[in-house]
């Protein structure tokens, strides 16, 4: 016999939340923010906007609850809701302001200074490789190679069709190979 | 990192070289400052929400009352209304009329206000009683028709019309004791059917109503 608990779905800690239950709406953040932080970070480049961007989603889950149909998975909605506010700080130019200025700041650094040293450049790298792509391909390879969705999940978090979606992350990983590969040419960095 | 929905199929994973370096490149994790703001977003929120259902509740019940009032009233006015009153001897608000005097050819026109007169050389003036037929109102309009009209009245008392030798109808005052005039030509002989039953109304006045049972004059 299966002692376990059974496990609380997205949907009743949303319901519980609803009614006044305080700890439902935390618990929920606490499941979600990871991923929609992190796809917010890479997305803008930023972590002051990846703050903005993660305390608006969960907000506007706050207020309107209803708006959450249970169609598709809590994260997915989520992540598309953080992919909107991402693409509105976008047309207000988010892009040049947070790539250009803010230096990366990395968890986890390496033993050694530098160590950490090279892998601040090799971030710092890559995150100028993944910023200069087109936030249509940008978001398609966050989700893909960060955060590991299938592409019907995919498809549904940018409202786009699955056919789609494999073109866009095509184009999109053919752009960042062709960046990096160009780092790893001038010995900037290396691979591996 | 699992997808949250494990369906459909994957993409193709990058070659491990690229991948290593992309993740090379990894994010804070989000400050415990928006769990703390989203906490008090969410207090708010809820005592916002109580408070509201408190006022509906108010105005709920404001509505309700309202609204049994106004049914209320409208019952009320669709009640039927209490049938009218009955004419009565209609007063006039300013002096009490008094009898014309005898000089009523030598009068002009009638008088408004409340005029002293002798003392009655005719009949004293009978009450006006209510008109056969269906009861109705008098209309005054203004304060002082009614005034006008009794002393006008007064003034048509005690007057006869002649005709003149030109053919121009003129009044003339009554001798005293002198009977109650007729028109000329009005029917002398035995009142018409329609009028019968004005014979039984006697000493009314104006005496041209009256049904001459005598003969003409």
């Amino acid at each position: 016999m299966d002692g376990q608990p059974r496990a609380v779905t997205d949907r009743e800690l949303l319901e519980r939340a609803d009614r006044g239950d305080e700890e439902a709406f935390v618990l929920i953040y606490e499941r979600h923010r990871d991923r929609v932080h992190r796809f917010a970070y890479r997305m803008t480049g930023s972590a002051e906007l990846a703050r903005d961007v993660t305390h608006t989603c969960f907000a506007s889950l706050l207020e309107a609850p209803r708006r959450y149909d249970g169609r598709a998975g809590l994260a997915t909605y989520l992540c598309a809701a953080a992919r909107n506010q991402c693409l509105r700080h976008a047309s207000r130019g988010w892009r040049e302001r947070a790539l250009g200025l803010q230096a990366d700041q990395q968890a986890g650094r390496g033993p050694s200074p530098l160590e950490a040293l090279l892998e601040d450049e090799r971030a710092r790298v890559v995150r100028e490789a993944v910023g200069a792509l087109a936030p249509l391909h940008r978001e398609v390879l966050i989700l893909a190679d960060y955060e590991e969705l299938d592409l019907v999940t995919i498809a549904s978090v940018v409202d786009a069709t699955v056919g789609a979606v494999k073109v866009r992350l095509h184009r999109a990983r053919r752009k960042l190979r062709a960046a990096l590969e160009t780092h790893v040419k001038r010995g900037a960095v290396s691979v591996g | 990192m699992k997808s949250d929905i494990a369906r459909g199929p994957r993409p193709e994973p990058e070659p491990e070289a690229l991948r290593s370096m992309l993740r090379s490149w990894r994010a804070p994790a989000p400050s415990a400052g928006i769990e703390q703001e989203l906490r008090q977003a969410f207090r708010g929120l809820h005592r916002q929400r109580r408070a509201s259902t408190a006022r509906r509740a108010v105005w709920l019940s404001l509505a309700a009352a309202l609204g049994i009032a106004a049914l209320s009233r409208l019952w009320l006015g669709v009640q039927p209304a209490p049938p009218p009153e009955q004419e009565g001897p209609i007063t006039i608000a300013s002096a009490r009329p008094s009898l014309p005097s005898t000089g009523a050819s030598e009068r002009t026109g009638p008088s408004l206000a409340g005029t002293e007169a002798p003392a009655p050389r005719v009949p004293p003036a009978p009450s006006r009683q209510a008109p056969r037929g269906p009861a109705r109102r008098d209309v005054i309009t203004e304060p002082g028709q009614a005034e006008l009209l009794a002393e006008l009245a007064r003034s048509l008392r005690g007057v006869r019309q002649v005709q003149a030798a030109d053919g121009v109808p003129r009044a003339e005052a009554l001798p005293p004791g002198a009977a109650e005039a007729t028109l000329q030509g009005a029917r002398t002989g035995e009142p018409p059917e329609y009028r019968g039953d004005w014979v039984a109304v006697t000493d009314e006045w104006p005496p041209i109503h009256r049904a001459d049972t005598e003969g003409g004059r």
